[in-house]
């Protein structure tokens, strides 16, 4: 997929993933993977600039988790800010792919 | 469980932290940096691959490392951050100015050595103060916050050199230290004059933290554009630049490397700019490319 295309949609995606549950890096490329069914692939280093400047901007918050057995993780969980900054910017998604999606139709 | 050692990994981690300006956030983006290519290499392994082969696969899939550090740079905080420079320094400079003040009204102690020592210090600081705002008042008119596209590079600090004015204000200041202390333990004739004492005292340290504290706001002094290279605030166009030398040095174990730039009649345009080894790496292909 186009990289441009992608670059203004991934802050949404993540907001959108975490606003599930909590996450680390890989668990998060992986799921962006499934769910887009492999549209969505990227060089997976690029994930986190992406996470500590929503990080910077209060969107989301990470903490480190030990477990039992294995290494520990960063993961990372939304915040009151980050869900309202979801909520707009999916606003902005829909009525731009609304009519993007009407000009090309029309077009057709 | 420990992470899997091998050159290449290292090498893609130092090159994405080296432009990390803080080794606190540089620290935390390594060790997650190293999980995830762990995390990959163990997929891959798990999927069939021979180990030297899940390494370079595994970094390859993580991205071009050059540009994954450059992307950790935030570069509108760093416009915001002469602000703060600014802020820290006029701070100190009142902290001195309250001490000053104090010291006038309290008139218990032995003013003359006090005056002695003192004041002489406190002008000089003062004045060191006012002269590092006056030379960021100059860099105001420059290009480098009105640049329109982000840099491409920015070449920071050789880190292991130390600022003259923190030896020079070191070994001034803390003398004056230990003068103050011997002279509120000693001279002081009341409770109050104690605690003015102890407000000067105060005020000086307050001074000398926000003078500190604010230079981690300076802002870096070279930055690589397209078009060109921001230096001290200056814009200087690839176009007046005709060559490129390197001279090597070496400071404490570490290659340090002077970068050098000549115009059309090979007359140098700048005073040697200082690069780390580690970052010379990646200034010279991009010098390479651009001049």
């Amino acid at each position: 997929m186009n990289k441009e295309l992608l670059k203004g949609t991934t802050e949404l995606m993540i907001l959108n993933m975490l606003k599930r549950e909590p996450m680390y890096g890989y668990g998060m490329i992986k799921n962006f993977e499934l769910m887009s069914k492999g549209t969505f692939q990227f060089k997976e280093g690029t994930l986190y600039p992406i996470l500590h400047a929503l990080e910077k901007k209060g969107h989301i918050q990470s903490y480190w988790e030990q477990p039992e057995t294995g290494r520990k993780r960063k993961y990372y969980r939304i915040t009151e800010g980050g869900l309202g900054a979801l909520e707009t910017k999916a606003e902005e998604w829909k009525l731009f792919s609304g009519a993007l999606n009407g000009l090309l139709g029309s077009e057709a | 469980m420990t992470y899997i050692k091998d050159k290449r990994i290292e090498r893609f981690i130092e090159l994405v932290t080296m432009q990390v300006h803080t080794q606190a956030e540089a620290q935390h983006i390594e060790e997650e940096l190293r999980e995830h290519i762990q995390c990959l290499v163990e997929d891959y392994v798990e999927g069939g691959y021979g180990p030297d082969e899940a390494i370079g696969k595994a970094l390859f899939q993580m991205g071009d490392p050059s540009e994954i550090g450059f992307s950790f740079t935030d570069y509108d905080l760093m416009k915001k951050r002469r602000y703060m420079l600014w802020g820290f320094k006029v701070l100190s400079v009142l902290s001195m100015l309250a001490m000053m003040g104090l010291m006038i009204m309290g008139q218990g102690f032995d003013s003359e050595t006090t005056s002695l020592f003192v004041l002489p210090l406190v002008v000089f600081f003062i004045i060191t103060q006012l002269s590092g705002t006056a030379s960021l008042m100059a860099d105001r008119s420059a290009k480098l916050f009105d640049l329109d596209s982000r840099p491409l590079l920015i070449i920071w600090p050789v880190k292991s050199t130390i600022r003259w004015e923190y030896i020079v204000i070191g070994a001034l200041f803390s003398p004056v230290v230990f003068i103050f202390m011997f002279l509120f333990a000693y001279e002081a004739r009341s409770a109050t004059e104690l605690v003015a004492g102890f407000m000067t005292f105060g005020a000086f340290l307050a001074a000398i933290f926000f003078f500190f504290y604010g230079e981690k706001f300076r802002i870096p002094k070279y930055i690589i554009v397209e078009d060109g290279l921001v230096i001290k605030g200056k814009f200087l166009s690839w176009a007046t630049i005709m060559d490129v030398q390197w001279r090597k040095e070496h400071r404490k174990n570490e290659a340090v490397y002077k970068l050098v730039l000549r115009n059309g009649l090979g007359m140098p345009v700048t005073s040697g700019i200082p690069v780390s080894g580690k970052q010379q790496s990646l200034v010279a292909p991009l010098l390479r490319k651009l001049v």
